[in-house]
């Protein structure tokens, strides 16, 4: 008790973090993100998604404020405090903007938006309201920042598998309708557009299954079998869901697919040999268009040959470029790489628009009338068959990298990523080392290009922007940097996950914003790190 | 010197870092199976002028031959093949990698066959013990003599004919010193040559048939290993 009483409150922190959470509550409804989430029920009628963000912000106002310094007793007090703080601050604001008619400059700030932001009330009942639920929620965060780690992960645990059963709504629906036999299922686990109470129970039974089998798992089997089995259950989900599901499921995957294919690729390049890539989008590119000359139904065609025949060309093609181009590049060290990257994906992209490439590339008209590919006579049409092709082109290239990584050439890629000079003492040749892992990255791409083109069956050159290669940069270090796994959990959330929440519109990007400082902050490691990497970074 | 072939010879080299000179007209040479050591104190130089024969820096004038090849000509990657390997001061092990991949790396440099790598490896993990229980730790995680031997065995793993040893004994406690030793003079009775870098020399010059003492960037003394031991400046400055 003596010591809990030592050390006043730091009332700078509690004043900083309440004021801070109080001002991006009000962000969040000025901007209309608030409005948007809360028409999305999470669980039952009761709790809208905008709520659980408003509280989260609440949360973390009380895990900040609540300093381990300040004792048990004195950290939760500081969380409270904070937590009213940012209530208050929050409610008064609105209260204000509302007096203020503040509409004109702030779109999103509509009577029925501030009305649900300041939960029906008015005046002082709206303050006081504010007050106690922020101050509650707060309260919570400390308590949370206080808790022995696995109870924290076990809350962790909970709360996203509650997230992921309301969210992924439709797919779950589409899943059990397929699987299990039928809508019994659906109308007990879903009510309107949230999960009911019973389907709140399920998404937190399997919650603490989840975390139960994470734990058992952790204690019983070694690290190498861990992540076998979680390679295997990967594997099982990336065949079944999109079969017992539907065709806008195969096609989202389909793209994840393709991602994670280019993911191996920069995986070479970047998590490998170290080398960062901001130009990767222009192999992907050659793949692509050379896919499409040899195979489209085109005027601009040049050769009418089938996806089989044109996919090891393409490859070779985008190898080739990258050669030509690492080859000069190569010898510039560190930043200046990821710099003349950036110029090479420029260029391709201009290229491809110019008026001067049009003649032969059709310019932004672009190259339509490309055929899909034939499997046994027949071409494969449905988005199911496309993306089953995709995971198989995915797997053999994943394969391929994973025996690269762990062979004397992959080996020489870690030596020269750690320390060039020692490298070159082994008798490792860095500008030989690095265009191999250069090369074989732009392969990886072109295979990918090929893909895309015909599985889209026709192509523009708005589809080769910087964007590429940034979303393969990110779904990488998201994953974890060097992880095979990594590349595909990586390309689910970043690339998978956005096309699920399309009904949130253009705010499905702050959650892929919000993910990414959220994992650089939390698990700067990745979400599936390579197990060496993890243990000593 | 007569009968036994010269392995490397150096001959007046200089090393600068822009305006600086850190090494001036050094020369040496170590013979065919021959132990030697370079002492002096920190900053004198030495790891400028073996940086300089493993082609990690330029040199100016002078010659670096290493059976009668001149390595001016070649680049830091192909001596190895040559069979001249350094390991370097500060260890440098390749953190994230495991203990086995660090050895295996060392074999990069060779086109050899499966079981003869089995061989070799075997026999660095019987000359290190304490390596083969680590073999599947990240080597950043070993301990500073551990390092140091996964460095020693990396070099091994090349099958040199000569290596250079930039400080071996550098932050590790007395008693591991001895097992370092123990090890190296191990790796000398096989008839690999050494050229052994070190600020505190005694148990080098114990080793050694002959030294070289470099001050401030020029070789200042050279002889047989026994007379520098007895030699005043030599006591005074390096022994202590
Ligand atoms: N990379 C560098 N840049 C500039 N000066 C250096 C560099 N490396 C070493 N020096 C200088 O060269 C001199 C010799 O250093 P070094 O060869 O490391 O000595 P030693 O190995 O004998 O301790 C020192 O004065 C040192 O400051
Ligand atoms: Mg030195």
């Amino acid at each position: 008790m003596v010591r809990d009483m030592r050390g006043a409150a730091p009332h700078s922190l509690v004043l900083k973090a309440g004021l801070i959470g109080g001002l991006v509550g009000v962000y969040v409804v000025a901007v209309g993100v608030f409005a948007a989430f809360a028409a999305r029920p999470v669980v039952a009628q009761s709790l809208s998604l905008g709520q659980i963000m408003l509280l989260s912000i609440a949360l973390t106002v009380g895990w900040s404020a609540a300093d381990a310094r300040q004792g048990r007793s004195g950290g939760l007090a500081a969380a409270a405090l904070a937590g009213v703080l940012a209530g208050l601050v929050y409610a008064g604001v609105l209260l204000m903007a509302r007096e203020a008619k503040l509409q004109a400059m702030f779109v999103a700030l509509t009577p029925a938006a501030l009305n649900t932001g300041l939960f029906g009330r008015t005046g002082l009942a709206a303050l006081v309201a504010a007050a106690l639920i922020a101050g509650l929620a707060a309260l919570g965060g400390g308590l949370v920042r206080q808790m022995p780690a696995p109870a924290r992960r076990t809350l962790l645990a909970v709360a996203i598998a509650v997230l992921v059963g309301a969210l992924l709504r439709d797919l779950w629906i589409s899943f059990f309708a397929n699987l299990l036999g039928g809508r019994w299922w659906v109308s007990t686990i879903y009510t309107g557009n949230g999960l009911s109470w019973t389907g709140t129970g399920v998404a937190v039974a399997a919650g603490l299954a989840w975390q139960a089998l994470r734990m058992l798992g952790r204690r019983e089997a070694g690290a190498r079998s861990t992540s076998l089995i979680g390679i295997a259950l990967l594997l099982a989900a990336a065949i079944l869901i999109p079969y017992f599901t539907n065709a806008f499921v195969a096609q989202v995957m389909l793209l994840v697919g393709l991602y994670a294919l280019m993911g191996t690729g920069l995986n070479i390049e970047l998590g490998l040999a170290g080398l960062l890539d901001l130009g990767f989008v222009a192999f992907f590119a050659i793949g692509a268009y050379v896919t499409a000359l040899l195979t489209a139904d085109s005027p601009l065609a040049i050769a009418h040959l089938s996806f089989w025949e044109a996919l090891p060309i393409a490859t070779l093609c985008a190898a080739a470029g990258g050669f030509v181009f690492g080859l000069p590049v190569l010898r510039v060290r560190g930043d200046y790489l990821a710099l003349a990257t950036l110029g090479l994906g420029e260029i391709v992209r201009l290229l491809v628009v110019s008026d001067m490439s049009a003649p032969v590339i059709g310019g932004a008209q672009g190259i339509v009338g490309i055929p899909r590919p034939d499997l046994a006579g027949t071409p494969m049409v449905s988005q199911l068959s496309l993306y089953y092709l995709t995971l198989v082109l995915t797997c053999l290239v994943a394969l391929a990298g994973w025996r690269l990584q762990h062979s004397p050439v992959g080996r020489a890629w870690a030596a020269a990523r750690e320390d060039e000079d020692v490298a070159a003492t082994l008798g490792i040749d860095l500008v030989r080392s690095k265009l191999r892992a250069y090369v074989l990255g732009a392969a990886f791409a072109g295979v990918a290009g090929a893909l895309f083109a015909t599985t889209l069956g026709s192509i523009f050159p708005q589809s080769f922007k910087l964007d590429v290669s940034i979303n393969v940069l990110a779904l990488l270090v998201v994953g974890g940097l060097g992880s095979l796994p990594g590349v595909f959990v990586g390309s689910l959330i970043l690339i998978g996950l956005p096309e699920f929440l399309r009904e949130f519109g253009e705010y499905r990007y702050l959650f892929y914003g919000f993910l990414l400082i959220l994992v650089m902050r939390v698990r700067p490691q990745g979400l599936w790190p390579d197990p060496l990497q993890a243990r000593t970074s | 010197m007569t009968g036994v072939s010269t392995l490397l010879s150096v001959h007046d080299v200089d090393v600068h870092y822009g305006q600086i000179c850190a090494v001036r007209g050094a020369s040496l040479d170590v013979a065919e199976g021959e132990v030697v050591t370079l002492i002096g104190a920190n900053g004198a130089g030495k790891s400028s002028l073996i940086n300089a024969i493993c082609r990690l820096r330029p040199c100016g004038e002078g010659h670096i031959r290493f059976r009668g090849q001149d390595l001016r000509a070649l680049r830091a990657d192909e001596l190895p093949g040559l069979g001249l390997v350094q390991v370097p001061e500060g260890r440098r092990v390749f953190g994230r990698l495991t203990v086995m991949e660090n050895l295996r790396l060392g074999a990069f440099c060779r086109k050899a066959a499966r079981d003869e790598l089995e061989t070799d490896l075997a026999a660095v993990l019987d000359l290190f013990p304490r390596l083969a229980e680590r073999r599947d730790q990240a080597a950043g995680t070993l301990s500073g003599g551990e390092q140091q031997m996964l460095a020693i065995g990396r070099g091994l793993m090349a099958k040199p004919a000569m290596l250079l040893l930039d400080e071996p004994s550098m932050g590790l406690a007395p008693r591991i010193i001895d097992v370092i030793y123990g090890a190296i003079a191990a790796i000398a009775a096989k008839g690999v040559s050494l050229l052994i870098v070190e600020q505190n020399a005694f148990l080098a010059l114990e080793l050694a048939r002959r030294a070289f003492v470099m001050e401030a960037g020029t070789i200042t003394l050279s002889g047989p290993a026994a007379s520098l031991v007895d030699d005043e400046r030599v006591r005074a400055a390096y022994l202590g």
